[in-house]
């Protein structure tokens, strides 16, 4: 992995003792866990698909136990986005320690005696999440749009996680190690928000499921291992064994974001029916009735989080290579949703896209007679494929934007196959002729040749 | 086979041996950071683990037979009390249990002594051993109890022995790694599988078989082709006859190992056949998040509703409603194997259980299922109707767990890769090969193809990979393996060290081809002096770099150096291959460092037109086939 030095990135530990009273953190029990929430006058849980803010200015978030509740950052006239450490003692969290302060990413331990800057973003920095190995992710805004970014805080370097267009922001860290992130679908539109995995080096981005369509937002892992997230106005999971979200047959009214849930299944969420604010509630699953949480008369109270030991992630050991570029294999384009007749592709062209949004041409290359193609790309900038028919005409384009990382390899089964799709075992075609990818850097002027 | 039994003693000493002495030399060769805890952790008053593999059940329903592999025993549990309450010393490595129709007789095979023991059931003593072919496995008496069918994983055939005379009658031929065997309720067929791929050409689709025998005739009259499928295991039969399946592997080792995600290095599965779906069919089991490593031991209620697999690397067992999956395959005339989210459609629970899970049996009422969990010395006893764990039988092993038995639970998990989808024993399938070549990915793609190597007895054969790029274990299954191969974080320094530990204990099996006396036939004899020569046949001195014994030298056959042998291919990196081991070499084939020569005649027939490989091509056919023939003996 290439690590980029920090310019705005991780600042040194800023110890700030007795920031707050030294306090005990207490729960009744596993099934009662000490919770965090942020309270807000105004939530817009998508408001970071144009890079804006999802909280108003007043966002505050407290802890809530067996002695009541306390703001987690007293001093802080705004804070939100927390998420607690595996061993369930400290919070990191989004915070300005001045209103005029852009948002930093902040590290504070739950009895209150300590607190830390860990960010020092030129812009926003939000949503921060732990990564195995002293590691954490966060949304960085750079020129009024979110990118991701994790930061090793033992080694101080930080690296850039994606590369396409438009705003993307962290959901959650898989327990398999991969980053959950939103975006839009496709990247760089305005289309409705998708949910996404990408290692925890950048590498290997996809989409969850290709079942497209609802608004997708919001995910968290929960003990199972599916993904419980907010799908149009609802609830909804992708588990494991299935291609498409299966739908969460909850109590009517508006689910705004993450779920929490504890040991015994119980799940806390933010809900509203109507034009209330969001209140927090419990609710087993199954059941047709929310039970009373936390209630806020005048404010949203959302992103509920307890306060627990939960298990460490797997950590991603990353295989980038120390190359400038990288190498894409597609196994079999004709593998695909879009149900391509058979001998109709004939090339794949690679576009990329500058800073103004103007499109541009890197290359083309031959397809092979079993949809095979081998293409060394370049890297840490969107990039789109379009497929071809021996007379050039266009048979598909991809609607969005990948990218891959610097030193990367990487394989795909087909065009848009879809995760449920394992690959068959054959050599690729294109392998037997040469081992050596098609340049498609851009460096130097590649033409299609036809690969039948 | 008059060799291969007269050389069992000397075997069967070097066998005994050989663990003791790859330990002892792997505990000298870990790093000083990797010491496992001996003292704390080797079992109690030295008690051998037990490693139950496979059952039988009497013909009353009261007793289970339980084999236990690394004891060398058949434990008899009582099920109602659950004890264990007699302990029968049987062969080395036994593998596989019938009993014969009327319950009077139990045969178990003996992998490692060639043998079937049989044991009168009234009084639990080996009253007879028969011979079989090399290392046999699974076992079948035929409806009439004359006649048993002995799957010889080494001889890669079926030996169909005369209960009667306790001879060998027939010998027929099965798949590469024969081991599985199943006898359909009418007593007319038998169903066979093996656990390596059947040879075809380099880098073609792996393919396997299911062989089919007519007991009436004694002779194979099917071969069932199992597409791009390596690594059959357990086959079972439905109580009606109408429905077959076989566990099996789809390993994907044609494509560069670029990544784990979505099914990219094996395919969890299994066939179909029988008049309930025609042909054969093939399904997945595993998940898109989740895979369901080696499908092994296999049951079907005698009611048809229900199947249980047991997943031997994710210490699961997979249960699924077969109604359900008859209905789904009926609707997909097209292959599904490949579809991650097919299995929603017909698995009903993964039941957890201990770790290894192989063999299953079912209670004559189909309510119980018993699994053998093989590294916990258990059974896992299953209400198959609850679909849940309703109690454990301790079959009586040491209450420790030593290092080197950590190391062996390490090395047949799958826990360890992205997403639980392989495990070691994934490509070393009960410690051994797969006969697979793969494309590993940091090379880049398409280059340097590699042959699966053996594990047997390595210390002494460093460094590793065909390339020589590894000095030393710790390197070769530490940051590589999770790097390259698991795409995940794998193992801390304890488990790294318990399971080099562990792979370092590997023994040789027993080699066939060796007189028990130690001398050599005269076959072998003529090819040991071709393999030691310095000059050609017309007395010109042989270059030393292209003398067989200056590269294979030393105690285990290799001067552990790396040498351009011209067997590179255009898509080598690099010419040098790192010499290999030749100690049993005859069980290691295919050959080469991509696997590209079949047999080892091939090597020197196909493979060395330049006399860069040794010198050959003076040879006639009978010397090159002496030479084959002493090669076999290290």
């Amino acid at each position: 992995m290439r690590a980029q030095p920090i310019v705005v990135g991780l600042v040194s530990l800023i110890i700030i003792t007795a920031f707050a009273p030294m306090r005990s953190v207490l729960s009744s029990g596993p099934d009662a866990p000490a919770i965090l929430f942020t309270v807000a006058k105004h939530y817009e849980p998508l408001a970071w698909t144009h890079g804006a803010d999802r909280f108003s200015s007043d966002a505050i978030i407290f802890l809530q136990d067996v002695t009541g509740r306390h703001p987690l950052a007293p001093n802080f006239p705004a804070s939100a986005d927390p998420t607690v450490s595996f061993d369930g003692k400290r919070v990191l969290f989004a915070g300005k320690q001045k209103a005029q302060d852009p948002w930093q990413i902040w590290e504070a331990t739950l009895t209150g005696d300590s607190l830390h800057q860990v960010t020092s973003c030129a812009e926003d920095c939000v949503r921060p999440l732990y990564l195995p190995d002293d590691r954490i992710v966060y949304a960085k805004k750079t020129g009024g749009r979110f990118v991701m970014e994790a930061a090793d805080r033992a080694e101080g370097k930080t690296v850039q996680l994606t590369y396409g267009p438009g705003n993307f922001l962290p959901a959650d860290v898989l327990r398999d190690g991969r980053i959950l992130f939103e975006a839009t679908y496709p990247f760089g539109t305005s289309g409705a928000p998708e949910l996404y995995t990408v290692y925890s080096d950048g590498s290997g981005v996809e989409s969850y499921r290709c079942d497209h369509g609802k608004a997708r937002h919001s995910g968290r892992q929960i003990a199972s291992g599916d993904i419980v997230f907010v799908s149009g106005s609802g609830l909804a999971r992708f588990t494991s064994s299935r291609a498409e979200e299966v739908r969460i047959s909850a109590p009517a009214g508006e689910f705004p974001g993450e779920i929490a849930e504890t040991v015994s299944g119980d799940w806390l969420v933010a809900w509203r029916d109507g034009a209330t604010p969001f209140q927090l509630m419990w609710w087993k699953p199954g059941t047709g009735t929310l039970r009373p949480a936390v209630a806020e008369p005048n404010a949203n109270a959302v992103q509920p989080t307890l306060v627990v030991e939960r298990t460490v992630p797997k950590r991603h050991p990353s295989a980038l290579h120390d190359w400038p570029n990288a190498n894409l294999l597609c196994l079999n384009a004709y593998t695909s949703k879009y149900k391509f007749a058979a001998g109709s592709i004939h090339s794949l062209r690679l576009y990329t896209r500058d800073h103004t949004g103007a499109t541009k041409l890197l290359g083309s290359a031959p397809v092979e007679r079993d949809g095979s193609f081998f293409v060394q790309v370049p890297t840490e900038q969107p990039l789109q494929m379009e497929l071809l028919d021996s007379s050039g005409k266009t048979l598909k384009r991809q609607a969005g934007w990948f990218w891959m990382r610097r030193g990367e390899q990487r394989g795909c089964v087909g065009c848009h196959a879809g995760p449920e799709t394992a690959p068959e075992n054959a050599v690729p075609m294109v392998l037997l002729k040469s081992t050596t990818p098609a340049d498609m850097t851009g460096a130097a002027g590649h033409s299609a040749s036809g690969g039948q | 086979m008059q060799l291969a039994t007269t050389c069992r003693g000397k075997a069967r000493l070097i066998a005994s041996l050989a663990p003791v002495f790859a330990l002892i030399s792997a505990l000298m060769l870990l790093a000083p950071t990797a010491k496992p805890a001996r003292a704390q952790s080797e079992p109690e008053n030295n008690k051998r683990y037990l490693s139950p593999i496979e059952m039988a059940l009497s013909p009353d329903g009261r007793l289970l037979y339980v084999v236990c592999q690394a004891s060398d025993e058949l434990r008899v549990v009582d099920i109602q009390s659950g004890k264990v309450v007699d302990v029968v010393p049987v062969g080395h490595v036994p593998r596989g249990i019938v009993l014969s129709p009327d319950g009077r007789q139990i045969y178990v095979t003996n992998a490692w002594s060639d043998t079937v023991s049989v044991i009168d059931a009234a009084t639990l003593k080996v009253v007879r051993t028969l011979p079989t072919g090399l290392e046999p496995t699974g076992i079948v008496s035929d409806r009439s109890g004359q006649t048993l069918y002995v799957a010889n994983r080494l001889s890669n055939d079926i030996s169909v022995i005369d209960v009667n005379t306790g001879q060998e009658t027939k010998r027929l031929l099965a798949g590469q790694g024969a081991s599985y065997l199943a006898l359909s309720p009418d007593g007319k067929w038998i169903y066979g599988t093996h656990i390596y791929p059947n040879h075809g050409a380099f880098r073609a689709q792996p393919n396997s078989e299911i062989t089919v025998i007519d007991t009436a005739r004694q002779a194979v009259v099917e071969r069932k082709r199992l597409h791009n499928v390596a690594g059959v295991f357990h086959v079972a039969l439905s109580a009606d006859g109408k429905l077959g399946v076989a566990t099996q592997l789809r390993p994907k080792n044609l494509i560069p190992l670029a990544h784990v995600e979505h099914g990219w290095v094996f395919g969890d599965s299994l066939t179909l056949f029988g008049e309930d779906v025609g042909g054969t069919v093939q399904v997945p089991i595993d998940e898109l998040d989740r895979y369901f490593a080696l499908p092994w031991g296999v049951a079907i209620t005698p009611d048809k509703a229900k199947m249980f697999v047991t997943t031997a690397g994710s210490e699961n067992v997979t249960v699924i409603d077969v109604r359900k999956l008859l209905g789904f395959a009926r609707t997909r005339p097209q292959s599904f194997v490949n579809d991650l989210s097919a299995s929603a459609n017909y698995v009903t629970a993964r039941i957890p259980v201990g770790h290894n899970p192989r063999g299953t049996l079912l209670s004559q009422d189909g309510k119980r299922l018993y699994v053998a969990n093989r590294l916990d010395d258990n059974l896992s006893v299953i209400d198959t109707s609850t679909e849940r764990v309703v109690s454990t039988i301790d079959l009586g092993g040491p209450r420790t767990v030593s290092a080197l038995r950590r190391g062996e639970q390490i090395f047949f998990t799958a826990n360890y890769a992205f997403q639980g989808q392989f495990g070691c024993a994934n490509c070393h399938l009960d410690a051994t090969i797969d006969g697979l070549q793969w494309d590993l990915e940091p090379d880049g793609f398409g280059k340097d193809i590699v042959d699966n190597r053996s594990l047997e007895n390595l210390a002494g054969t460093e460094p590793f990979k065909w390339n020589g790029g590894n000095p030393d274990m710790p390197t070769e299954c530490g940051p590589r393996t999770e790097k390259f191969f698991y795409r995940s974080q794998s193992y801390n320094q304890q488990e790294l060290t318990d399971l080099v530990t562990f792979v370092y204990a590997l023994p040789y099996r027993p080699n066939r081809y060796r007189m028990a006396n130690g001398e050599l036939t005269p076959a072998q004899e003529r090819g040991k002096a071709i393999f030691e020569r310095t000059t050609y046949k017309n007395g010109q001195p042989i270059p030393q770099k292209n003398q067989c014994a200056f590269c294979h030298s030393g105690p285990k056959y290799t001067n552990q150096q790396q040498f351009d042998v011209g067997t590179a291919k255009s898509t080598d990196r690099s010419p040098l291959v790192d010499v290999p081991q030749l100690s049993n070499t005859v069980y290691s084939g295919p050959y080469l460092h991509d696997g590209s020569a079949r047999s080892l005649e091939e090597i020197w027939t196909v493979f060395n037109p330049k006399d860069t490989h040794g010198v050959s091509n003076d040879l006639t056919k009978d010397e090159l086939n002496d030479l084959i023939e002493y090669l076999k003996t290290l």
